[in-house]
């Protein structure tokens, strides 16, 4: 018996809460617009930061470290610093350059421009040896670190590996990434308090029926529960919309701007979020409803009967 | 049923709603709190409810401490005592048959149930065929037999009245102590708040007097 009727408050819980929704739909898609404006925030900082995550991973992946060979380096001086080199583990691999190879190499990166190295008197490239880490060493300490080491051994001239660039771009993707936090603390700070305050009128609004309900002998679940539902139809809702509208933008991001994408990011392109992520941000959606619901309820509840 | 010990309640910054209350309604009993406006009428009738929590001394509903109550306890509590005010305390946008219903509703009974139970309540009232109408459609005799409609419909063991009849003409005023007696003769214990001298003497029930908070009579 009291499984049955726990099933059946539920039923009048769930009733409520979709009566409450009918008879203010209007303040409920207002709030659920602005909760999803907030979230479309925060959903668009995540997908530019996501993709540009995926390029400094990328260009981190393709980094090697180019150490270039004095010129009386012999054969078996060279040799040895390959089985060196080779021999450190974060090294996947080591090859060498001759001198002819880095200029072919250098002629069909200049492409059309390859015609002003044709006045050259002599191959200025030295030969050098491509050193590829292992891919957990794919990273700017890591390369650094072995690049100093490479700089320090005997026959070794000079090492290059982008840092100076690829250090300010992972430092850029830092700096965004706690931009996004601190955007998005705030953002889902905004959103709780629009929730609560869209709830908060709905309370007052119904406070004739809540003193009632409670002197009929309501528990304070059968009273909550429904505001609750209403606050996670906003939260879920506001996120499904973000999610909605950032696929939007991404397509529209796709469409027009994805030659210039290309250029920049060497892809065909770019990603939306995740499954993870558009989960994350449902989940997000949810917990600020339930958050927000608790916060008036609570609010409320001390002026009442 | 229904015990005081040595109650006082006192709201914030004023005078004494109660001073030093002992009374004791027992099972089945028909009391009226009697007493001019400002007595504490409706101040007994609170604490029996739990609305208010007494400033000292004890209330006990059916054997539990209603000071120590809450929560759950106190919403179990109250679904066993019905409760008819003044003001009736119907929801204008709900219409008869959903105010009636709101009783049931928070017991868990299935909608078959509660729509049967609440119909037979309203029938009870002379109401059945008012039961899609909105209460600000209805008289104020109306809207008070709704009202004892849902004190009624589960089937309370406690009926709290506060100035049940205070907007009627006298022959509604007797039509409603009429049903609060034949309740009464089916073992509800009913406390009814009035200063209505006439409608007493028609019930002939038991009666204590309060002036100023205090109880004067029976001494």
């Amino acid at each position: 018996m009291s499984g049955e009727m726990n099933f059946y408050k539920g039923y009048y819980i769930v009733r409520n809460a979709r009566e409450n929704i009918r008879g203010h739909w209007a303040t409920h898609l207002v709030t659920l617009a602005a909760v999803g404006f907030s979230l479309l925030l925060f959903a668009v900082f995540l997908l530019v930061l996501t993709n540009l995550q995926l390029v400094a991973n990328r260009w981190g992946s393709e980094l090697q470290i180019t150490a270039y060979l004095d010129g009386g380096v012999s054969e078996d001086g060279r040799q040895g610093l390959e089985k060196t080199i080779g021999g450190w583990q974060e090294v996947e691999s080591v090859s060498f350059a001759s001198p002819a190879d880095a200029l072919e190499a250098l002629k069909k990166a200049l492409g059309e421009a390859a015609h002003v190295l044709e006045g050259l008197p002599e191959n200025p490239i030295p030969a050098s040896l491509e050193v590829r880490l292992r891919k957990p060493a794919r990273n700017l300490d890591s390369i650094r670190e072995v690049a100093d080491r490479c700089q320090s051994l005997k026959g070794v001239a000079q090492v290059e590996y982008g840092g100076a660039w690829i250090g300010r771009f992972f430092a850029l993707v830092r700096v965004l990434r706690w931009l996004g936090l601190c955007l998005g603390a705030l953002l889902l700070l905004g959103t709780v308090i629009v929730i609560s305050s869209t709830l908060t009128l709905g309370f007052y609004a119904r406070r004739d029926e809540i003193e009632i309900l409670r002197l009929v002998g309501a528990t304070e679940g059968f009273l909550r529960l429904p505001f609750l539902l209403e606050g996670l139809v906003q939260g879920i809702g506001g996120a499904g919309v973000a999610v909605a509208l950032s696929w939007g933008l991404y397509l529209f991001f796709r469409f027009r701007l994805g030659e210039s994408w290309t250029q920049f990011a060497g892809w065909t392109k770019p990603v939306f979020l995740s499954s993870v992520s558009i989960l994350a941000l449902l989940l997000l959606g949810t917990v600020l409803g339930i958050v927000s619901t608790f916060l008036s309820f609570s609010r409320f509840s001390r002026s009442a009967v | 049923m229904i015990q005081f010990f040595h109650v006082s309640m006192v709201y914030s910054g004023s005078t004494p709603a109660l001073r030093d209350v002992t009374l004791e309604v027992p099972k089945g009993e028909f009391l009226f709190v009697t007493g001019p406006s400002g007595a504490g009428k409706s101040t007994i009738l609170k604490l029996i409810l739990g609305v208010e929590r007494a400033t000292q001394g004890q209330v006990l509903v059916n054997g539990r401490n209603i000071t120590r109550m809450a929560g759950r306890e106190m919403a179990g509590l109250r679904r066993q005592i019905g409760f008819v005010f003044q003001d009736f305390k119907l929801l204008p946008r709900k219409t008869v048959m959903e105010n009636v219903s709101l009783a049931l509703q928070v017991q868990g009974l299935p909608p078959k149930k509660v729509l049967h139970r609440a119909y037979q309540a309203l029938r009870s009232v002379g109401l059945s065929d008012k039961r899609d109408e909105k209460p600000l459609r209805l008289s104020g005799g109306e809207q008070q037999r709704v009202a004892i409609a849902r004190a009624l419909v589960g089937s309370p063991i406690i009926l709290l009245a506060d100035e049940p009849t205070g907007n009627l003409d006298w022959g509604l005023s007797r039509e409603i102590m009429d049903r609060f007696l034949k309740i009464h003769e089916q073992g509800t214990t009913i406390v009814v708040a009035t200063h209505n001298e006439g409608l007493i003497e028609y019930c002939g029930k038991q009666r204590i007097v309060l002036e100023r908070g205090a109880v004067v009579a029976p001494s």
